[in-house]
Formats: C-alpha cells, structure tokens, sequence
C-alpha cells in the first residue's frame, strides 16, 4: 500500500488520481470515507498518507529468519575477566592506538590468565590486521570469542591459520605474484629453509628480468652462509651490473669465498705495513688501472664524491675484503690501522673504504673504533649508517655510552618501529642512561623540538620499575621548563597509564 | 549534590584541558586553597607573577577563574575541581574569603531575581490564557499557508522538485519556525533529508512524514476540541513546550528506583539534544529525560547509565506518558545490578503499536528486549529472538561488531530505541554485565 502511494505521490495529483485499494475491507472502508470528504485532490492524497503512513508505522511486522544460517556460540573463555581499571588502561592504549603498551598488557595480561571484556576485542583485531608483526602475539592471546568472531568476519580470517604446525606458504603466490609478493615468498622460504630458497631462485633465474633478478638475489642476505657461494660465483658473471654487484656484495661477507681471497690478494698488493721502532705506517699503492677479473668482482673505478677515479678504486676493493684480513695478516687493531694510514695520501679512500666494509658486514668493533675515531676534516664518514649497522645489542651498549657523555640525539635510535616489534620495553640500564640525558638536556637546551618528540617518544619504552621515578626529578624551576611542561604531556600521560596497567596487573 | 572526577573530566571541553589539569594537581602550585558547603577556590600559580584566582559554585556547578584562556570550564577550575573531589585534606574547610563570597552572594541574587521574575509572569491565569490565544493564533496563520504549499507539492508531484534542491524545503520551514512551529519544521527538514539521500524507500518514507505533518496541521487547526492528553501531544510534536515548573508541580508523580539504561545523543550543529531513558525496577514504568545543550555549555542533568537512583519524577503530560523530569532525588547514584522489564520482540512492538495509535507522533519509542542474538551479516546487523523472529537494527548504530563480540552467539538484553523502523541499541547486558553503547549522531 504505502510503495504504490509513494508512486502516486512521485507523479502527483495532476497525473495520477488518488484512488487507493486498501489490502483489507477494513482499509477499503476508510479509503472510501475519505473519498467522500469534500476537499481537494491533493487534500484527499494528505489524508491517505496520514492513514496509511500511521498504518504501516504501528503495524511493522518482524520478519522470521532462517536458523540454518547461524553459525554455533563461541566456545566458553576460562580466563577470568581483569579488572575495570586494567580494561580502561586496554581501552585507552586500543584507541589511540598505542601498540607498544597493547602488547606490555597482553604480556601481562596472559602471565596472570586474565582476559579482557569482550567488547574490545574488535578494536584488537583491527589493530592486529593493520600491523601483521603483532599478528602472532594476537593470535596467541585473543581466545575462544576472538576467534570465534573471526569466523565471522573475513577480515579477520588470518586468526584461523594454524600457527602450530607452519606450512609453507601457498605456490600461487610465486607462480602469479607480483614481484613483490614473489620476494616476501622468497623471504620466508629462505627463514624455514635457506638452501629450497637459493635452488627456487636458480631454477627461475634464466627466465625472469634483470630487475627481477637482483631483488631475487638480495633475498640471500639473510641466513646468508659459505653454502651459498658457488652459487653466487657464477652470478659474477650475470649479464647485469645489479646482480652482480649484488653477488659481490654477498660475496665479500663470505671470508671464506673465492671472492674474498681474490680480494686478499689485492690488498696484499697494495698495502705494506713499515715499522719503525714502536711506530707503524701504512704503505699504499693502489692498482694503476682496473682489469676485467676486478671488474667482474664488482670493482668500479668510476670517481666517488671527493675521490678521483684511481681512490675510488683502491675504496671499493677494501669495501669489498672481509675485514678479518686486517688482523689475521698484520695483528694490528682497528685502531692502529687508522693511525698507521695517516700519513699516507690514500688515506680517505681507505678510511671510506673501511667505513664501507664495516657497515655491510655489521662488525661492531671496527664501526664502534671509526665512530670514535679523531678523522682529519676532509673525511667525511655516514655516522648514521655506520650506527644502523650495528647489532641491536651492540646498539643499545653505544646509545648508552652516547648518553653518559650527554648526547642525546642517539635516543632516535632506540626509539624506531623495529623496537617497537622486538624487546617489550628498555632495559634499566638503558632507561636511567637516558632519563638522566634528558633531563640535564631540558636544562641545556630551550624549546628543542625533537628533544621533547624523544621525551614523548620515550614514555611507552622505558622499564616498568622506573616509572614511578620517571614522573620525578624533573627541573621544573628552570627557565626552559615551561615549554617542555607543555608539549611532553604525552610522556606523563603514558606514563601514568602504564603505571596503572602495571598496578592492576600484578 | 556530590560530584564524582568521572563528571568532572565530562564537563571539560576538551581532552587537552584533562590534561593540562591534570598537570596542575600539585599542591606546590596553589598557594591558597579551601572549601566550605557552597563553594571551593584557590589561587593557582602559572608562569606569570600573578596568581589565578579560581572560584568553584557547588549549586551548578559554576566557574569562575581570572586567566585569559577562552576555554570553559578552564584547566585551572578543573584542576581545582579535582584536587578537591580527592579528598585527603589537601583542600582544608575554612571560612570563605571577601572575593569568593561576594562572588557567591553575587550569583544568587541573579538566581532570587530570575525565580520572581518567571512567578510574577506566570501567575495570572488570565494571563496564561491569554498567552495561549496568542500563540495558537501566530501557529493558525503559519498553518494555511503550510497546507497550500503541501498541496502544490502533491499536486506536481515530487517528480518535479527532485531536482530543485534544499530552498523548496528550507523556505517552509523557516515560515514554520516563524510561526513558532519548529517541530513541524524539522518534520520539512527531514523530508528534504530523505529526498536528498536518495535511498530506494524515499517516497514511502516522505509519504509517511507528510501525513503526520498534514495530521499535525488539522489537529492544531481543531486545538479546542482536543482533550487534554492530545492537546499535550500536539504541543509536544510542534515544538510548544510547557514550562518546566508547571511540570514539576501539577505533572503526575511517580516514585522509585530509577535504573538508567541508556543514552543517546543527537546533534544538529547549534543544539544537542540528549535523550536519558530511565526504567522502574519495580513497575517497569519508561521515563525519559531530555536535556539540551549549545556548544560548549554544560548538560542539565548528569545521570549515567549504568547507575540507579531513588527519585520522584513528574511526567510530561500526553496520552503515552514518556517524558519526565526528576522532581527529587532522594539518593546518590549506584551501581545498577539488572535489567528489569525485559519483553520479547513481539511484546515490544505490540506496545510501540498501542503508543503510535493513542499519538501518532511519536518518533522515537524506548524498548528493553530480552534474550535476542545480534547476527551480522554483509555488513548488517539485526536481532534475532527465542522465537526466531528478526529485528532489523538501525543503520546508524556504529558499534556492530562490539555488540556481536559481547553476545558470542547468545542471547542478549538490548536497550535501544525504535526509530525509523529500526532498533537503534543504546545498550546490552551480557555474561559480564552492563555495557552502554556511545551513540552519538548528527541528524
């Protein structure tokens, strides 16, 4: 009745007499009473909507649904609920969201067999979609009404995979993938087994582009291993630079490998140690001009920056040998080494070279040695890809050293989004070092802006015994306090908040 | 009346303020401070030579503070605010000062002048019935117009004013608020709503508004034959309110324990308007409490859901009492511990069907249904109960899956609203307790 009123109303009176059929004699009735009043068409229309809207408003009849179609209740979760407070310190952290401080509760949360109220396990999930790192850590914590809704929701089917028994990844993904998706395949098969990684790329090799090839290869860098090298020899010989200069570069990590010995012989060629009395300098002749072997280890004499084409050489081949060969040939360290180039004309070029090497290969000791090291001006080291090189613990061990001497800008490196995947929070060491830093910093420095994005930065990091003590000892008398009391109130926020997650799951 | 820190922070206009008063609760930072049954002050220390004095009025609550921030309630006043709430003798009693109770003393006599002024005007009833006349004689003009322009529509046919966009709407509802009917004007505006949307049941939804309007127009057209109870209906639905003492004192009392079950809030851009429902645990009897607020005043009543109160309220009159106002509060607010009152669908319904025939305006009618599983499906949500039947549930409810999450797949308490032919939840009790919905829309 109201679709084929609705259709007279579209057309109007002018077009479309307002004659009605009711659906029942009771309707037909009044339709008929209506007709008979004495007014207008349109007034007689108004009358009939007014019937039949108030009609169909009171009568709204359910409809019956199909119980075939519903999927079973979730499973019964035994954990016991956690307190209103610790949902509220959840809730806030899901929002915000705060991932760091979702997975500092969960961690506690699932340590005391507590659960948190259903109605934020949405919010997790979304969370949890978004950031793939933190899937596992999700799928381990969420329960039976997690997964449950799961079954629900596409979206959050990933919960279902079976975590237990890890298959590999499914085939399609390399037959049809984009190049992308071919390299993360890759990526995983080569972290559950190296050796299936380096054959699937030979047995494609021939058929696929350059560009293909190359990030192919440098999928190879994890789990990398002397088991690799036969097969990265041959690529010396691929058709493109990028292969190959990947393959040298893989290569050169190998002390083990044809390459490297190569290299050896090089540098036994070039370098000579002179000694005289307690004194050591370095004697260096680099190769006048490149030949075809050297090439073909990736070796470019093209000029680098302040180096003529001859130094840029003579920098590429120390990049490229494994720097073990510096103490197994001479004895000498990292240090002696540098100060026994000094005189030399070749300096910079080795000085970069080394630098080079010590980043690909992630030696703590020769890029702790050239970041303390007195270089003559004219050398200008990449501090900050020398720092990124370094193992996390090494790291963590340098940023403290850096914070005792009270330099703070080292703190950005602890503050990336790859310790937010790893460690859960700081060690102590490491959060006194720096709440100590900033807080002589606040007194040097007047209204720096990244200095209070690291201080906010840091409230979720720091280690739980510390918190209480990190509301305190703040120079609040200092001049320079106002601005820092104004833009740090995240740091105290989150910090208060994790103070209350740490006391209400205890 | 007691306060609790969780009202405290709601009155604050932003999360920054909470904040920044947060910042302020230390002691160091207040030089002055103190209390007595009326009132709390302080003077607070920022960072210029001066102290800010803040003024803290019980009866309200009411702010008063000498910093130059344009925000309302100031950190400082929250600051205050929760220091005080805290306890622990931070704030010590002691006699209010010269600038606190001057400042005290100030407000009620406002408030005295205000009350005389309403009683002087009110009195008469000659006066009242004057009034009366007055006002349905500025609607009754509004009214003739209104029905021409309603019949033009229907004799084109909405066919040709598909096109023209909002003016055709928007010029008759200026002329109903002129003639002081702004609830038949927002019935325009819905309508011009609908229409721009689009859906596919626009003209079936439009059909049904423009004969309640029509119906609206005719009943205030024939005022005097009303009885009583319909002439309130009429008044509620064209937006002519009663005055709220008149309510309180001759509206019809009820006694009880008032369990809040839930809150919704709809917003226009100027005004928000809040709709508190409140549910006898003995009776089962419905009240509803509307508060309104503009921008970023403080809302009237602060009952939260949840929570139950033994009061005395007084309804709005009508033929289906709905509105009411609490004439006394008798205790603080507790934990509410169940819902009582709880229908099936068909129960609910059947009573949403006796309250439509008895006035025909109602728009949004409350409903407790028990035992119904939330089912999602494509991106939709409906309630299905014991019986196997559905309830479609509102397309404007945002917390879909929070809902289905709580049920796992069995039955629920709802509490909601029926509106637009759909169930709109406000809130559920579950396995773990009571949880409330934040509903929140613009309409």
């Amino acid at each position: 009745m109201l679709e084929s009123l609705g259709q007279k109303l579209l057309m109007g009176t002018r077009r479309a007499a307002p004659d009605l059929k009711g659906e029942s004699t009771y309707m037909d009735a009044l339709f008929n009473d209506i007709a008979k009043l004495p007014v207008s068409p349109e007034e007689q229309m108004l009358h009939q909507c007014a019937l039949v809207g108030a009609f169909e408003t009171a009568g709204y009849l359910p409809e019956a649904g199909r119980p075939e179609k519903e999927p079973a209740p979730a499973e019964v979760d035994n954990r016991q609920l956690c307190s209103p407070r610790a949902a509220r310190v959840f809730e806030t952290a899901l929002k915000k969201p705060l991932l760091l401080i979702v997975r500092q509760w969960i961690d506690r949360a699932s340590r005391q067999g507590r659960r948190p109220p259903f109605h934020l396990l949405p919010d997790l999930l979304r969370l949890a979609t978004k950031i793939p790192a933190f899937r596992g850590e999700t799928r381990a914590y969420i329960g039976p009404r997690g997964r449950w809704l799961a079954g629900a929701n596409a979206k959050w089917r990933w919960i279902l995979d079976d975590e237990a028994a890890p298959r590999l990844p499914d085939n399609t993904q390399w037959e049809e993938g984009s190049l992308d998706e071919r390299s993360r395949y890759l990526a995983a098969i080569r972290e559950k087994d190296p050796p299936k990684a380096r054959e699937l790329i030979q047995s494609v090799l021939s058929g696929e582009s350059a560009k293909t090839r190359a990030a192919f290869i440098a999928r190879l860098d994890a789990d990398l291993s002397d088991e690799d090298e036969p097969f990265l020899e041959v690529l010396l010989d691929d058709r493109s630079v990028e292969v190959r200069r990947t393959a040298a570069i893989l290569l050169s990590r190998l002390p083990a490998s044809a390459l490297a010995g190569r290299m050896f012989a090089r540098m036994e060629n070039c370098v000579s140690i002179e000694k005289k009395f307690l004194t050591r300098t370095l004697r260096i002749e680099p190769p006048e001009k490149m030949d075809a072997a050297m090439k073909r280890d990736g070796i470019m004499d093209s000029a680098a920056g302040d180096l003529g084409s001859r130094a840029a050489m003579f920098m590429r081949i120390t990049a490229a040998t494994p720097l073990s060969w510096w103490r197994n040939r001479w004895g000498l360290t990292p240090e002696e080494i540098l100060k026994g180039a000094r005189k030399s004309n070749w300096e910079a070029a080795l000085v970069l070279g080394l630098a080079e090497a010590a980043s690909t290969q992630h030696d703590s000791v020769w890029i702790k040695t050239l970041l303390n090291a007195e270089l003559p001006g004219k050398i200008k080291l990449d501090p900050d890809r020398l720092i990124r090189s370094l193992p996390p613990d090494e790291l963590t061990s340098w940023v403290i050293g850096s914070l005792a001497a009270e330099r703070t800008f080292p703190l950005r490196y602890m503050l990336t989004e790859e310790t937010d995947a790893g460690e859960l929070h700081w060690s102590r060491q490491l959060t006194d070092a720096a709440l100590d830093a900033v807080k002589a910093a606040v007194c040097r420095q007047a209204s720096h802006w990244q200095l209070k994005n690291d201080i906010n930065a840091m409230g979720s990091r720091i280690h739980p015994d510390r918190l209480g003590s990190a509301l305190h000892g703040w120079p609040e008398d200092h001049l320079n306090w106002p601005y820092y009391a104004e833009h740090t109130h995240d740091f105290f926020e989150v910090v208060k908040l994790r103070l209350a997650l740490y006391e209400e799951l205890t | 009346m007691n306060f609790t820190p969780e009202q405290v922070i709601a009155l604050a206009p932003d999360g920054k303020s909470v904040t920044a008063a947060k910042m302020l609760m230390k002691p160091a930072k207040w030089p002055l401070l103190g209390y007595d049954d009326e009132a709390v002050w302080g003077h607070c220390q920022g960072s210029g030579k001066k102290a800010y004095e803040v003024r803290i009025d019980l009866n309200g609550p009411a702010f008063k503070c000498s910093c130059p921030s344009r925000k309302f309630p100031c950190k400082h006043a929250l600051a205050l605010f929760l220091l005080h709430l805290e306890g622990n003798g931070v704030v010590p009693r002691q006699t209010a000062p010269l600038w606190v109770s001057e400042w005290i003393v100030q407000r009620q006599a406002v408030k005295t002048e205000k009350a005389q002024e309403k009683k002087e005007q009110a009195a008469a009833p000659e006066a009242i019935a004057k009034k009366q006349a007055k006002r349905l004689k500025t609607m009754l003009n509004g009214i003739g117009e209104c029905e021409r322009w309603l019949c033009d529509i229907v004799a084109g046919g909405l066919s040709e004013i598909e096109g023209r966009g909002y003016a055709v709407w928007d010029n008759a509802a200026a002329r109903l608020v002129d003639a002081q009917m702004p609830g038949a004007a927002a019935m325009v505006t819905r309508m011009a709503g609908i229409m721009a949307a689009g859906s596919a049941d626009r003209l079936a939804r439009i059909a049904v508004l423009m004969g309640r309007l029509y119906l609206l127009l005719k009943a205030v057209t024939r005022f005097d034959e009303l009885s009583a109870a319909q002439q309130a209906d009429v008044r509620a639905a064209v937006g002519w309110p009663l005055e709220k003492d008149a309510v309180l004192s001759d509206g019809q009392t009820v006694q009880g324990t008032w369990a809040v079950v839930g809150a919704s809030i709809r917003h226009n851009g100027k005004m928000r308007e809040q709709r508190t429902w409140l549910q006898e645990t003995v009776s089962h009897a419905v009240a509803l409490i509307l508060s309104f607020s503009y921008g970023n005043q403080l809302p009237e009543t602060l009952l939260l859901p949840g929570t139950r109160i033994d009061a005395e309220l007084a309804y709005y009159p009508g033929s289906v009492p709905l509105r009411a106002l609490i004439k006394d509060q008798r205790s603080e607010p507790m934990p509410m511990d169940a819902t009582h009152g709880r229908d099936t669908i068909a129960d609910a319904l059947g009573k949403h069907a006796q309250a439509v025939s008895l006035n025909p305006w109602i728009d949004i009618y409350p409903m407790v249904i028990a035992d119904v599983i939330p089912l999602p499906s494509d991106g939709k949500l409906v309630f299905r109960d014991s019986d196997g039947r559905h309830l479609p549930v509102h397309p404007r409810f945002n917390a879909l899956w929070e809902c289905v999450a709580l049920a796992g797949g069995r039955g629920l308490t709802i509490i909601g609203e029926w509106t637009d032919q759909a169930l709109l939840p406000l809130a559920c009790r579950h396995d773990d307790g009571y949880y409330p919905f934040s509903i929140e829309m613009a309409v």
